[in-house]
């Protein structure tokens, strides 16, 4: 680091660091390291997945189905390895289409950035099309009267993304505060909820985890019962997208990326457990398919119950929020390099907000295609799930090539260093295969 | 992780037959075909076609600080939409 550079103040070196890459600051840089790994943590939200697809684990191989959990955490992590050391040498808005482009080359990254942007928008959808699952009934526990069909679920899901849309293009500091207070109130709600039942309403014992409830747990059963885990833990890479805005992106974005996943397993794995041990009758549960709400109903008042659905939607709320934050940048970031139709619409940032307010809306758009067609929350979540992992195996590839070719040839505060290939090999497997 | 959500079957890749009517995308055939398949394949021709029509001659915007470039196409050729 030359004079210069070391009297600089801290937001200029990011926005000096930032002209490096051909950019310049835009964005405003508002974000500490636990917005960033507020927002990533928003975005992975235990509490969202569990609570859409806890049925599918438990109906398929009961509460075995609870292992999945760590071993698609522990691949995760292998991922978040990965892309935090490219978020310490890339510190720009758009992650994997970034990353691609200046590991592989302009084809290669322009598709993996498109498939992320549809996986991105396909999330989006998926999410806000869960919110009515958790809101209509606290509402109705508060004493509404909703019916909750498809068409319902369809005007909340689309009530809920013209919000978020408004506050993202009214600035990440906004979203940022909302996420801050979102992701204290879901790690509070489920530690709090998952240690109640553990304690006071443990119908089956800790070894809950080894019952099957009388299925024939097979590789093919458990992959599977996999899924919920799989669908839930994935997007860390938002704190890295989010470098533009994020304050010495080099250092804090790979701690938020890496952060983010650990905490959502030891958040996750204390809920799962606890929601698993107060399952009264566990032959009955599998049977008609309960997930968490009907466990907590079963254990404790209406109020409680209603209590813990406002919290899940609340969490849901903001996790829908995070995921059109990370799907705006990445939208942004390509735009910006005329990579994608009405490029200088999507790029251009309003200069009160400073936000791509052009992005917002197109992202907003494009994710209320799929609830035209809609024909409930789980179908919506296949395709995004199955688009995200096909992004994170595409970049992983372009990191297997480039450091085989050297890569990286420069120094950066986080770096897995001789441990970079067997990682990044490791990644792609599970990618790939798992 | 990828095989596993695109392998074909009723929990986590269902056709829309499948689906008990729920969706349906009005053509028997595409009805007959995993719900990501479609997702997947609808995507990659769309954004192939716009690629081959505007992408496919525009130049990449490669910008970096020394040493992180190891696209095919460096050195950087940078052009209009750099912003700085």
């Amino acid at each position: 680091m030359d004079t210069e550079q070391r009297t600089l103040s801290a937001p200029d070196r990011d926005a000096e660091d930032l002209a490096r890459f051909g950019y310049k600051q835009e964005l405003r840089r508002t974000l500490g390291v636990f917005s960033s790994f507020a927002v990533a943590f928003s975005y992975i939200s235990p509490s969202t997945g569990i609570f859409a697809l806890f049925y599918l684990g438990l109906t398929t191989i009961g509460g075995i189905f609870f292992w999945s959990w760590p071993i698609v955490a522990a691949g995760q992590l292998i991922v978040a390895l990965v892309f935090a050391e490219l978020s310490s040498h890339y510190p720009v808005a758009g992650s994997v289409f970034q990353w691609t482009k200046y590991l592989s080359g302009k084809t290669y990254s322009w598709f993996s950035g498109w498939i992320y942007l549809f996986a991105g928008i396909l999330t989006v959808a998926s999410v806000c099309v869960t919110l009515p699952l958790a809101l209509i009934p606290a509402l109705n526990g508060m004493g509404w009267n909703l019916e909750n069909n498809l068409s319902n679920q369809r005007i909340v899901a689309i009530v809920t993304l013209v919000l978020i849309t408004v506050l993202n293009i009214f600035g990440v500091r906004l979203v940022a505060i909302i996420n801050n207070t979102g992701v204290l109130f879901e790690i509070l709600g489920m530690v709090v909820f998952a240690f109640i039942l553990a304690l006071f309403h443990n119908h089956q014992g800790v070894g809950v985890v080894f019952k099957s409830g009388g299925t024939d747990v097979t590789m093919s059963t458990f992959l599977v019962a996999m899924f919920m885990s799989l669908y839930v833990i994935y997007g860390f890479d938002t704190a890295s997208t989010l470098a533009e805005e994020t304050k010495d992106p080099r250092r804090e974005a790979p701690r938020a990326v890496i952060g983010s996943v650990i905490g959502a397993f030891l958040i996750g794995i204390v809920f799962l457990w606890g929601t698993l041990m107060a399952i009264p009758d566990l032959g009955v549960a599998m049977k008609e398919g309960w997930g968490p709400a009907q466990i907590i109903d079963a254990n404790f008042s209406n109020a409680f119950a209603t209590t813990y659905l406002l919290v899940v939607a609340a969490a849901i709320f903001v996790c829908c929020l995070a995921i059109e934050t990370s799907t705006i940048r990445l939208a942004f970031g390509m735009a910006r390099d005329q990579r994608l139709p009405g490029s200088r619409f999507l790029a251009a940032v309003n200069p009160q907000l400073h936000t791509p307010i052009g992005a917002c809306i197109a992202v907003g758009i494009f994710a209320f295609l799929p609830m035209i067609q809609f024909a409930g929350a789980a179908y919506v979540a296949i395709a995004a799930t199955g688009m995200i992992y096909l992004s994170y195996l595409i970049c992983n590839a372009a990191v297997l090539r480039a450091r085989l070719k050297g890569w990286p040839r420069t120094a950066s505060p986080f770096s897995l260093g001789r441990w970079g290939i067997p990682v990044t090999i490791g990644a792609l497997l599970w990618a790939a295969c798992s | 992780m990828l095989i596993n959500i695109a392998w074909p079957r009723a929990a986590t890749n269902p056709t829309p037959n499948e689906t008990g009517k729920l969706l349906n995308f009005h053509w028997g055939w595409l009805n007959d075909r995993p719900v990501f398949w479609t997702v997947v394949t609808a995507v990659t021709l769309v954004g192939a076609v716009y690629f081959a029509l505007v992408q496919r001659r525009k130049p990449a915007f490669l910008i970096a600080p020394e040493g992180e470039v190891f696209a095919e196409e460096s050195p950087p050729t940078p052009v209009a939409p750099g912003p700085a």
